[in-house]
């Protein structure tokens, strides 16, 4: 997480797009250690974030890595945002925010991994003026 | 993330500093459902100083809102940054939970 944070610094990220950014690496790191090895034991996953000046502005890229079971999260039915409170249940809410504050998000199961890719367009702070 | 209980009236005023996210939530669930229990349950998040919110902070918000109303109390939470808005509109949560910009709106609104 701190280097995560200290990258969107570096690229003077502005903090509306960071603070999404800090979202999805939680969701998506949360979900995989909820879900990946039921089984237990020690395991390691990988966060890539990799960001870069792209055309119309820069461009985000966060690939996701574990050897866990194979478990493709956009196949997963979105919460019911419509539902009053009495109808509303927790759950189902971290990969719909993934969705809602990315531009795009794709599994592949490669060589007994799961990857999930996820991009996004980040703003530069925006300049104040004097 | 830091949680600091300041009783108003019958109201529980619960100030957070930092983020709700995976990490932090399950200190925060333990520390705001405890207090929640009938002739207990005017709650109020002020969530002013809060970085940010992931689903796991969502969770207990949502848990804290249907436990003061399953026992007749009063939910609200004041003083969100507008990305955090943004977060509790894409959930639906700006829809069924009483949002609030200043304190006193939302002291007012939880009867305290």
């Amino acid at each position: 997480m701190d280097a995560a944070e200290a990258l969107l610094g570096e690229w003077a990220i502005d903090p509306a797009d960071a603070m999404q950014v800090m979202v999805i690496i939680d969701e998506i790191g949360s979900n995989i250690i909820k879900a990946a090895w039921p089984g237990g034991g020690e395991h390691h996953f990988g966060l890539d974030l990799h960001i870069e000046e792209a055309e119309g502005g820069l461009h985000l890229r966060l690939v996701a890595s574990d050897d866990g079971v194979a478990f493709d999260p956009t196949t997963v039915p979105p919460p019911d945002v419509e539902a009053d409170l009495d109808d509303r249940e927790p759950g189902g809410l971290g990969l719909f925010l993934v969705g809602e504050m990315s531009d795009s998000v794709s599994y592949a199961r490669v060589a007994g991994h799961n990857r999930l890719t996820v991009t996004k367009r980040l703003q530069r702070v925006t300049a104040q003026p004097a | 993330m830091d949680v600091e209980r300041v009783s108003m009236g019958e109201v529980q005023v619960f100030r957070i500093t930092g983020r709700l996210d995976s990490g932090t939530s399950p200190a925060f669930e333990a520390e705001v459902l405890k207090t929640i229990r009938p002739g207990a349950n005017r709650v109020v998040l002020d969530f002013t100083k809060l970085d940010y919110v992931s689903s796991a902070g969502l969770r207990v918000v949502l848990l804290a809102a249907k436990q003061t109303r399953a026992t007749q109390g009063a939910f609200a939470i004041f003083g969100m940054a507008k990305p955090i808005l943004h977060v509790f509109q894409m959930s639906g949560f700006a829809r069924i939970i009483a949002l609030f910009d200043t304190e006193a709106e939302a002291l007012a609104s939880a009867g305290g």
